[in-house]
């Protein structure tokens, strides 16, 4: 079973990769991420956003699905806090993926 | 004549940022006022309303615990929560910049939210962050007004006195910190640099 450390560290590769890359997501809940990961990267890393956010919004409308809000992805629990992922996404974009 | 300075209030952040602090009363169920400092992009965007940014940075007058689940959705789906890494310790803040910050026409029964002076806000910026900054933010590329000038002597002159008294340092003769002279501050690192040795 994998530690909290490693789930974290896999999702950040996947979001980071997705958001380099701008692949479409393999499930609502990836989407989701993706669109969630999308609002904290706008700032300060505008195409990234915007590749993962279009990524997200062509799943749903493709599969017909209403994405979750945002405060519901926190409190299901696809993120736990959200200035350390932004902190570990920013990091993750800039290349360093563990500290 | 000066005028007063308008924050724009209309916008979808600030609908947002509102019951964003409707939220934070409600879940820490709180019983007495408390102010909240405003920095940084959500500063920027109450006296711009040009940059859009997602977290806010804020301090407040008393202790408080903030939740870490509590964010927000706007009207227009942009996403917004309170950033607890902020720390006003880390930038370069002028000793009077709580004194200075400007009370908006936001808030709640029990908050009072107050944004930092631009000349504040543009500190902050000139003195920590990186050249790529987003556009839209205070000061940008600006040229230094001569009030900025003195404040930015003032908290610099303020924060080499407080590495001094990290280091052990004693300066001056029981007066303000911010009011130590030169003589004072070459005395110090004189002694610091022995110290060291």
């Amino acid at each position: 079973m994998l530690s909290a450390r490693e789930i974290e560290a896999n999702l950040l590769r996947t979001l980071v990769q997705a958001a380099r890359t701008g692949r479409c997501p393999e499930s609502d809940q990836e989407a989701d991420l993706f669109r969630f990961t999308a609002q904290l990267l706008k700032t300060w890393h505008p195409n990234e956003a915007s590749r993962l956010d279009a990524a997200a919004a062509n799943h749903f409308a493709q599969f017909n699905v209403k994405p979750r809000s945002f405060p519901q992805v926190v409190s299901d629990g696809l993120i736990v806090d959200v200035a350390r992922f932004r902190h570990a996404m920013e990091k993750g974009l800039a290349g360093i993926l563990k500290w | 004549m000066v005028e007063h300075i308008v924050f724009g209030t209309d916008s979808d952040l600030v609908a947002g940022l509102r019951k964003l602090l409707n939220e934070l009363e409600k879940r820490i169920a709180l019983r007495e006022p408390i102010k909240m400092f405003i920095a940084g992009g959500m500063a920027v965007h109450l006296y711009t309303q040009a940059r859009v940014t997602t977290d806010v940075d804020a301090e407040f007058s008393k202790r408080i615990h903030l939740p870490l689940d509590l964010l927000i959705e706007t009207e227009d789906g942009n996403m917004l929560y309170f950033d607890p890494t902020y720390n006003s310790a880390f930038a370069l803040m002028h000793e009077d910049y709580l004194d200075d910050a400007i009370k908006t026409p936001l808030g709640t029964e029990h908050i009072e939210v107050y944004a930092l002076s631009p000349i504040v806000g543009w500190l902050r910026r000139q003195c920590g962050r990186p050249s790529h900054e987003p556009s839209g933010c205070v000061g940008n590329g600006a040229q230094a007004p001569f009030p900025l000038t003195r404040r930015r002597q003032q908290a610099l002159r303020r924060r080499r006195l407080q590495r001094f008294q990290a280091q052990g340092v004693v300066v001056g003769q029981r007066r303000g910190v911010g009011q130590a002279g030169g003589a004072e501050l070459l005395q110090a690192v004189g002694h610091a640099r022995r110290l060291r040795r």
